[in-house]
């Protein structure tokens, strides 16, 4: 079996980094580069700090996609394609639920995941960024979701502290929004049309026609 | 302006997540509720209208903060107000969860701009008290649509759910539908077979009671189905199905992409599964139609005796079933298949389809009685190139764990091991086996009985792993200790066996780890 093929990425601060082409093609960005022949010497990663793109390679080794050591089970779901176990608890429809080894695999990704995004705020936004530089939308998934966990549940004010957003309002348009709020804005018969507008279709002629033939079936 | 985040450190650039781009900042939020996004209005000019062009909409009655008798008009009014100002911009993903909060009305005209704002993702969660559901024409004609995630009912309630014969759905790639019940079952399937790239199909807490006419999914793109039928008191009805006849509707399953099958229905129920390409993964929970059968079967031990059905009936569904499973190669049954299987074993011979050549993993979860060792040996046999086997015991059964032995009784109790090995042949040609795995292992003297029987006849074995039952944290005397030794001294065909017995936490964490020839 020939050896698989190495690429070696740059970082913005001059470090290099040797990976495998299964991991490095987890990035899309990166496998474009590779496919439009930009392999053959060092792959610059001009946004990319080491310390990050460490934390990046580490997830693109766990996300390998690879047939024969992904572990299937009896329902055909391979491991961790989607980064099912970020998405959050309640789902619309429930599905059935899950035997003691698909249990297992979950329970075992989950511990990984968190542990593996346990990083301080810096780091995450760094995170963030790359994720989405690199164009790897697991991992953008997994540190926003990280980075949702710390605003739900919290009011405004504990919000604006665990990040440290500046208020850039006059004290007037301030005072402004505080009043407004998507609850007290309109009056009872604003309200009353407002209604009305989103229950009527408002196509245009053409996309009405085009729908009646379509939906012959429905339209009494 | 430097702040102290808690952890020691002083920051400089604090609000770095407001100046993030907005792909990121909108995936951050994508999950949030409505409310929160509403609320963080005030905390700076860039989140001030982001919730009027967020395209992630999440609304989640749970999560609203008005209590009391005007919630329900509080939260219609809410969604209607955020959907009316963001003035038609895009959707991406419009979820909601309303509970009993929304009248379907309402739901009905928010899906119709959701649609009209070209959404990709859509998930509805309420229970209805109607009983009859239509839904919106407009869904199905919109083409972005790529998800869509429907709960009707709830289980006390399944709202017949009417669908168009055809769609105009050509992006719909996923399709989960809940709690409902389908009076006509071959109008569902023309539906289901219409949408052209459909990959997943999810259908839970389904009644087909009330429907006679057939449901054939036919679905080129199809990779994932899920059958999930809603167990229901079948004597209700009693007097429209003939009570020894196929369960009414049948389900035929055209879909030569498909690659793993999930089913939880009646044994009775005629199914179809044909036009496949390549061998897939099957995981199937089937059940008696007598809810009393279902729930008597756990209790038995020892019985010979069939409940309701005659054995004949029986016989059929299993050959049936058994002749279904040509094109599987990993395949997963419960308890009660077994158990009839074990009945029947001796009258089913006719008739037998051939062996399951492409059968490569077998997962049985049963908990594990004379009656269904005796119907998994009759199975091994029929899977001769079986190269991964997994048993899942299920959970105690406390009446009979006073009649068990434990696996340390077996040099005083020469009786009951002498009992449980008759149950096994002499041998059992598992030529290819090349991993089993136990979980939940009690450590009771037969289950002991059948690893030896598996070890001394599998000849290219590699890996055992055993999972203790969580009834082990209790042990004090260090017993599974003592089991692992006692492990190491069983017979083997094969050279070199990589054992693992776990401890018994619901994290997988190596207690013992020794290869066979230390």
């Amino acid at each position: 079996m020939a050896s698989a093929k190495v690429f070696v990425l740059r970082t913005c601060d001059g470090e290099t980094f040797e990976i495998d082409e299964s991991v490095a093609y987890v990035s899309e960005t990166i496998k474009n580069m590779i496919e439009d022949g930009f392999g053959h010497d060092l792959i610059p990663l001009p946004n990319v700090s080491s310390k990050i793109l460490l934390k990046v390679i580490e997830y693109c080794r766990k996300h390998v996609s690879n047939f024969e050591s992904s572990k299937k089970t009896s329902n055909g779901d391979e491991k961790d394609k989607d980064n099912d176990s970020w998405k959050k608890e309640k789902e619309a429809v429930p599905e059935v639920e899950k035997d003691a080894e698909e249990k297992a695999r979950v329970e075992e990704l989950k511990e990984w995941e968190t542990t593996f995004i346990d990083i301080d705020q810096q780091v995450l936004f760094d995170l963030l960024q790359a994720a989405n530089y690199l164009n790897i939308k697991g991992l953008l998934v997994m540190a926003a979701e990280k980075a949702a966990s710390m605003i739900r549940g919290k009011t405004p004010e504990q919000i604006r502290e665990t990040f440290n957003i500046k208020n850039d309002f006059t004290p007037e348009e301030y005072e402004d929004i505080r009043k407004k709020d998507a609850m007290n804005d309109f009056t009872p018969e604003e309200y009353e049309e407002i209604r009305k507008k989103i229950a009527d279709n408002h196509f245009t002629p053409e996309e009405y026609e085009q729908i009646r033939k379509e939906n012959a079936w429905a339209i009494e | 302006m430097e702040t102290n985040w808690g952890n020691g450190k002083k920051e400089q650039n604090g609000d770095r997540i407001i100046n993030l781009p907005d792909p990121i900042l909108h995936q951050i939020l994508s999950s949030i509720d409505m409310k929160c996004v509403v609320q963080m209005s005030i905390l700076s000019r860039r989140l001030r209208d982001l919730w009027t062009y967020l395209p992630y909409l999440n609304f989640d009655h749970e999560l609203f903060p008005i209590e009391g008798n005007n919630k329900k008009e509080y939260f219609m009014d809410f969604v209607d107000r955020v959907i009316f100002a963001r003035n038609g911009a895009t959707i991406q993903k419009f979820q909601l969860f309303g509970g009993s909060y929304c009248d379907f009305d309402r739901i009905d005209s928010w899906v119709g701009v959701a649609v009209r704002c070209k959404v990709q993702e859509l998930h509805l969660n309420f229970s209805t008290r109607r009983p009859v559901l239509m839904l919106p024409h407009s869904l199905f004609t919109c083409k972005s649509l790529t998800v869509l995630k429907f709960n009707l009912g709830s289980d006390s309630n399944r709202p017949e759910l009417i669908l168009p014969d055809s769609s105009a759905l050509t992006g719909l790639k996923t399709l989960h539908l809940g709690s409902f019940s389908l009076v006509d079952g071959e109008l569902a399937g023309k539906f289901f077979s219409s949408c052209p790239v459909l990959e997943t199909l999810i259908i839970t807490n389904c009644s087909l009671l009330t429907t006679t006419k057939d449901l054939h999914i036919s679905a080129l793109q199809l990779k994932k189905l899920v059958i999930e039928i809603s167990v229901e008191d079948y004597e209700g009805f009693g007097h429209i199905q003939i009570f020894n006849g196929p369960v009414g509707c049948k389900i035929k399953i055209s879909a030569p992409n498909l690659t793993s099958f999930r089913c939880r229905d009646y044994m009775a129920r005629d199914y179809t599964i044909e036009n496949i390409c390549f061998p897939y993964n099957a995981d199937m929970d089937l059940i008696l139609k007598n809810q009393l059968d279902n729930e008597l079967t756990a209790l038995l031990s020892d019985s010979n005796e069939l409940l309701s059905e005659s054995k004949e009936i029986h016989a059929k569904y299993v050959v049936d079933w058994l002749g279904r499973f040509y094109d599987v190669k990993a395949l997963s049954l419960s308890s009660l298949f077994i158990w009839v299987i074990s009945d029947v074993r001796g009258i089913i011979e006719k008739g037998l389809p051939a062996p399951f050549f492409d059968l490569r993993y077998l997962k049985v979860k049963t908990t594990l009685y004379a009656v269904t060792i005796r119907g998994i040996l009759y199975l091994l046999p029929r899977c001769p190139c079986i190269e991964s086997l997994v048993f899942e015991i299920a959970g105690k059964n406390y009446r009979l764990s006073q009649i068990y032995q434990s696996w340390d009784e077996a040099k005083l109790n020469i009786p009951a091991k002498h009992y449980w090995e008759s149950l096994f042949p002499s041998q059992c040609s598992l030529n290819h086996l090349k991993s089993l795995e136990i979980w939940n292992l009690f450590g009771y003297m037969h289950e002991v009985v059948l690893l030896k029987f598996l070890l001394k006849n599998a000849p290219v074995l590699e890996r055992l792993t055993i999972h203790p039952s969580d009834e082990w944290k209790y042990d004090e005397d260090n017993r599974l200790v003592e089991f692992g030794k006692e492990l190491q001294t069983f017979p083997r065909a094969s050279p070199s066996v990589k054992t693992l017995l776990l401890s018994p936490r619901s994290k997988p964490r190596p207690c013992v780890h020794r290869t066979a020839n230390e």
